[in-house]
């Protein structure tokens, strides 16, 4: 007699037969190859400009959702839900973006009998709004930057700005990923500031609420990863390095572990996450978000999904993170020991977005030429282009994440020059003129970046060597 | 005009892929001089949609939906299309939310003239019918989709011929009758 097919977990009890993909691009591929290897059927949704996408060819279903606009496709939370339950499915994987941290969408999914693979709604709600989390944070004795409270009125902002003096930032409540974010320097900037922020965070994440947060010069952003069972069992997965930020503080380059973090730091740091998970009873895969100043750090942000630069922990530490969310959501418990999770070498991820590097990151679409990526030994690629893709400019710019990995930093430097050299993307503008520039740079081989370095170390020497690359 | 090609299980090819090989070629031809925009031919293990590119052509994934719907009328809309002209613009109702299709209970004919306004059928996604309704005055050319059949966004559901004249040239007589037709009568 045959064996049931359904997936089981590594404890042998069920796993999902089947689950959609909320979202598209690499993290939909990402997601897609974790529950083929575990044995889940997928089902992709897509919009209507995205028929001929990677994820949809890869999944074992598709639906199209929506027209090219997010918020009629990949936000469409009714055509989503629908599409999972004409499909049949168990479980949602939201990805990062889009619904990933949309409480509301979780809860709509638990109301449809389908496990949102990610995080409880209440830590959501709690962590994805940013003024709450540092409240939580600061409550559990885990340092904070000196924030407001979301700010409705500019009195309220510039009230803030007088005691804790700028420069400040403002930030989205909801969202991250550099959106709704504006540095204001001076008093005269403010009003101009919060407009700005206010409209992008409504355009982003249909939520225009904004807060100011006192600005430190030249910290080091520095994340944790957390894992945690539904069980109370947590664990940290080690650090990651994200300093190097475009001026839109959206992250170009992470590695792992942080080059030149004092030991007693890293340590704390992993302690803070995770008590931080535990003060919240998180469940699932979790980052938590620091702004490090010297031997000091401080609370950012609490991403409650998968980050874009999991892949330079998974390659360090031999963990499956998305295979970890998928098994965790199924109701297994951890078997991972904090004891057990040791790093080996060191692994840098580059992002190749379709941007013009020397037009302010501008983004770039329209319909690829040839494809060539890289490989070969320490090199891992997640990317959904092929050669002729169609680019869309409706969405996120990235192409691809190269990630390098070796045994010491110096060598994963050397290979990742290897993987840039060898790749080629003809049809839009890259990033990696830029890539290439940073890692020739003495400061950065030193391991001796902040998150304003990239503008002040690259961006404002002149124009990039190569920049035509790829064009 | 792009096509998708149907995906075998591994278990032994279907009869709709059987037929499939053997007569794609033929089937795509008489596709590609119809009015259809869209075409969708299943069985219970295979589902294959012919879709005409209005731009580059580009080869389409094919999918295998989770739920399997009745697929005795597919040659049956297949048929209906007789009476439409090849050649003429024609314009598709298509989906607007993901759900079930279901046909309204008077769903005119083909050939039949209707008002605007008038419902010919529903999708049904979380317990909500969002009707599906004729914007303006035309002659039905052709309902494309099934009676229970899972639609997604943007998926053609009903052919009309919106022209002033559209009503006065297609006779509903013309239209043969449902029945049972050979399956590559397109």
């Amino acid at each position: 007699m045959l064996a049931s097919r359904r997936p089981r977990r590594s404890d042998g009890d069920e796993l999902f037969e089947k689950i959609l993909i909320a979202n598209r691009g690499e993290v939909a591929i990402r997601v897609i190859r974790a529950c083929r290897e575990l044995g889940c059927k997928t089902v992709a949704i897509f919009s209507e400009v995205d028929r001929d996408a990677l994820h949809v060819r890869l999944a074992d279903e598709a639906y199209c959702v929506g027209p090219a606009q997010s918020a009629r496709s990949y936000l469409n939370v009714a055509n989503i839900i629908s599409a999972a339950e004409l499909t049949g499915v168990d479980a949602v994987h939201p990805g990062y973006g889009f619904l990933a941290e949309n409480s509301g969408f979780a809860e709509i999914c638990a109301s449809h009998g389908l496990k949102f693979i990610g995080p409880p709604v209440a830590a959501i709600s709690l962590m994805g709004d940013k003024a709450s989390a540092k409240q939580r944070m600061s409550e559990s004795d885990i340092p904070v930057i000196p924030g407001s409270d979301v700010v409705t009125t500019l009195e309220q902002a510039k009230a803030f700005c007088a005691e804790a003096g700028y420069p400040v930032l403002i930030k989205a409540t909801a969202g991250g990923g550099g959106k709704g974010m504006r540095m204001v320097g001076r008093e005269a900037d403010l009003a101009a500031g919060l407009t700005a922020a206010s409209g992008e965070a409504q355009a982003a994440f249909a939520d225009g609420r904004v807060y100011v947060e006192k600005l430190l010069v030249k910290p080091r952003h520095i994340e944790v990863q957390v894992l945690a069972d539904e069980f109370g069992h947590v664990i940290h997965v080690g650090e990651r390095d994200c300093s190097i930020q475009k001026p839109s503080h959206q992250k170009l380059l992470e590695e792992a572990p942080a080059p030149n973090l004092a030991h007693d730091v890293r340590a704390r740091l992993g302690a803070a996450a995770v008590q931080a998970a535990r003060s919240t009873d998180y469940s699932n895969a979790g980052t938590l978000e620091f702004l490090v100043d010297d031997d000091k750090f401080y609370f950012m942000e609490m991403n409650t999904r998968i980050q874009v630069e999991h892949p330079v922990t998974e390659v360090v530490y031999g963990i499956d993170l998305v295979k970890w969310q998928i098994r965790i959501a199924a109701g297994e418990r951890l078997s991972v020991r904090q004891e057990a999770i040791r790093p080996l070498g060191h692994a840098i991820e580059c992002r190749i977005n379709a941007e013009d590097v020397e037009n302010r990151f501008m983004p770039a679409a329209g319909k690829l030429g040839d494809v060539i990526m890289s490989g070969g030994p320490g090199i891992r690629v997640d990317t959904h282009i092929y050669s002729g893709a169609e680019v869309p400019p409706y969405y996120d710019s990235m192409l691809a994440k190269i990630i390098a990995h070796d045994h010491h930093r110096d060598n994963a430097i050397v290979r990742m020059r290897r993987a840039l050299a060898e790749t080629d993307i003809r049809g839009v503008a890259t990033t990696i003129p830029v890539h290439e520039r940073i890692l020739s740079t003495p400061s950065f081989v030193q391991g001796r970046t902040h998150v304003t370095w990239l503008r002040e170390e690259i961006l404002q020497k002149g124009p990039l060597a190569g920049a035509a690359h790829g064009a | 005009m792009s096509q998708s090609r149907p995906e075998a299980d591994g278990r032994g090819q279907s009869s709709l892929l059987r037929f499939l090989n053997e007569q794609l070629p033929q089937v795509s031809q008489a596709f590609s001089k119809s009015p259809l925009k869209q075409l969708r031919i299943r069985d219970a293990e295979v589902a294959m949609t012919l879709v005409k590119a209005t731009t580059a052509p580009a080869v389409l994934p094919t999918r295998q939906r989770g739920r399997q719907v009745p697929t005795d009328s597919s040659p049956r809309h297949v048929a209906r299309m007789v009476g439409g002209e090849a050649g003429r613009p024609y314009t598709t109702i298509n989906a607007e939310v993901v759900g079930i299709f279901h046909s309204a209970a008077d769903v005119p004919q083909p050939g039949e003239p209707m008002d605007a306004g008038r419902v010919l059928g529903y999708v049904e996604a979380l317990r909500l019918r969002t009707p599906v309704r004729n914007a303006d005055q035309a002659v039905l050319i052709a309902q494309v989709v099934e009676e229970g059949q899972a639609v997604e966004f943007g998926e053609t559901l009903f052919i009309v011929d919106r022209r002033p004249d559209g009503g006065a040239t297609l006779d509903a007589a013309a239209v043969p009758d449902a029945g049972e037709p050979e399956a590559p009568q397109i």
